[in-house]
């Protein structure tokens, strides 16, 4: 290769770099120029014809900018939607983007037959009382009777806005997932209060005049696998209601065992004065469900005395004399001691509280602690 | 204070005033978008067709046409074009020189260094991107 050749290769290699360059402004740009606005050109020249100076204006060239319709379609909020069986007005948030370059109304479409994979899980029950509203007022929060708006109204180029799939729970409803889709769809803007009508892309072999706002749908798919389609005026986003276990079978046993009196060591009895170790029990029987603050509190009996510095927590013992394996001493004043629990005495109820915070599934926790007999 | 007013109102309409008297040099400008054509044997290429569909983040190509209409040769010839309001200039046309991009990037300029002869013309033209 010549030297004028390299030289070539390089301000090609350079021309390029500044295309890629463009092509990332342009990605990061807005909705762009709003539609309908005319983008004319006029050239002017100066010139000289036999040394005198003269100028020259041409015409006028213009064209209307046209309409790109684009939207996007976001689930706003992180995962399922946990509720409840017989819960009334549970809703899933949506975020719904006017990226067109103009004023633009939307219908919304709210549907529970998802029949395709958008979303991990079984689809397994539905929701009573299917409704889609806009979060009229703007808060991200669904307010019964105040968001009634059933389409979007008038959403400025790159404005946003909430909408939300609303339903009931049914009642007795057990474990499950209910799969929800909202498809938005592009409709004409400009009028305030009025539901536009659903916006048509102009066929691309129309011949139109410079003068017209054609519409060109630029929208893409938003949803991969789901309903959407790149192009089409509209967009789909999916969320899923999911109930969970709401109640473990918790059961709790009390014991108690004399531990010493002032007479005899090998076998002491309940006298004034001995000293009684209380043992609560507390087991949850649901297999793989977490109970969460599991909280024990027992009244220290009358006519005895807690002893300070005597509540211990921990795994259950199995023998019929030790309450706990390996417990933890806990504070009585409330304060976290060493160990996942915590412990309190209150000496005004003379109450014993004491607080697990996750008893798992099959597993069985003790608390234990000790009175004197007045 | 009358006389002030009518030097004001004078240098006021002078921008209005029609066009000068035609000179030999026509120019006429037009606008063209890029349209992407299938071709029968299933590639695609890009043709220019007037901007008549165009929505932002599109490229245009605006072309200036000049010509000498008189009898006698035209020098120094200066062609000056605003680039378009929402457009960002881009580069050259295809097959056009560089414009001298001046005032900031809002006008493109071409000087021509030889003289334009009696009925002798040429295009020049420049690329935007609508924002």
């Amino acid at each position: 290769m010549s030297k004028t050749g390299a030289r070539k290769a390089l301000i090609a290699g350079s021309a390029v770099a500044f295309v890629a360059a463009a092509g990332t402004a342009e990605a990061q740009s807005t909705a762009g120029t709003t539609a309908g606005t005319t983008i004319s050109n006029t050239a002017q020249a100066s010139y000289t014809v036999n040394g005198t100076s003269q100028t020259a204006q041409s015409n006028t060239a213009t064209f209307v900018v046209d309409r790109k319709v684009n939207l996007t379609v976001i689930a706003d909020q992180p995962g399922n939607i946990l509720v409840n069986s017989g819960q009334t007005a549970a809703y899933a948030r949506f975020k719904v983007t006017n990226n067109t370059n103009g004023i633009q109304d939307f219908h919304l479409a709210a549907t529970q037959a998802i029949s395709v994979a958008v979303l991990p899980g079984t689809d397994n029950y539905d929701l009573n009382n299917f409704k889609v509203f806009v979060d009229g007022n703007n808060n991200g929060t669904y307010d019964p009777g105040v968001d009634t708006m059933t389409y979007i109204d008038e959403l400025a180029p790159d404005a946003n806005i909430e909408v939300f799939i609303v339903g009931d729970v049914p009642a007795a409803q057990s474990t499950g997932l209910a799969f929800v889709g909202l498809d938005v769809i592009a409709a004409t803007g400009g009028t305030s209060g009025t539901k536009g009508a659903v916006l048509i892309p102009t066929p691309l072999n129309t011949l139109n005049q410079d003068s017209e706002i054609d519409v060109v749908f630029a929208d893409n798919d938003n949803d991969g696998v789901g309903f959407d389609i790149a192009r089409n005026g509209q967009g789909w986003a999916y969320a899923a209601f999911e109930v969970r276990a709401s109640n473990v079978a918790l059961t709790v046993t009390k014991s108690a065992n004399v531990i010493s009196d002032d007479v005899s060591t090998l076998n002491p009895k309940a006298l004034p004065g001995a000293i009684v170790e209380y043992c609560l029990k507390v087991t949850n029987g649901t297999t793989g469900v977490a109970a969460d603050n599991v909280l024990l509190s027992d009244v220290v009996p009358a006519n005895t005395t807690y002893v300070p510095g005597t509540i211990v927590i921990g795994a259950a013992a199995s023998v019929l004399t030790d309450c706990t394996v390996s417990g933890y001493t806990q504070n009585d004043n409330g304060t976290q001691a060493s160990g996942p629990y915590l412990g309190a005495y209150n000496a005004t109820t003379k109450t014993i509280t004491a607080t697990i915070p996750t008893l798992s599934g099959n597993a069985t926790v003790a608390a234990s602690f000790r009175v004197k007999i007045n | 204070m009358p006389l002030i007013l009518a030097v004001l109102s004078l240098l006021a309409a002078t921008p209005t005033q029609a066009a000068p008297p035609a000179g030999p040099l026509s120019i006429t400008t037009r606008m063209m978008v890029e349209q992407r054509v299938a071709a029968a044997d299933g590639t695609t290429r890009t043709r220019l067709v007037p901007a008549t569909r165009v929505v932002p983040g599109d490229r245009v190509t605006i072309v200036v046409a000049y010509r000498n209409t008189g009898t006698a040769p035209i020098a120094d010839l200066v062609l000056a074009n605003p680039v378009p309001p929402s457009t960002v200039y881009r580069g050259p046309a295809a097959g056009s020189p560089a414009p001298d991009l001046v005032a900031n990037g809002s006008q493109v300029r071409w000087r021509l260094t030889r003289p334009v002869a009696p009925g002798g013309g040429g295009e020049l033209g420049f690329t935007a991107i609508v924002r």
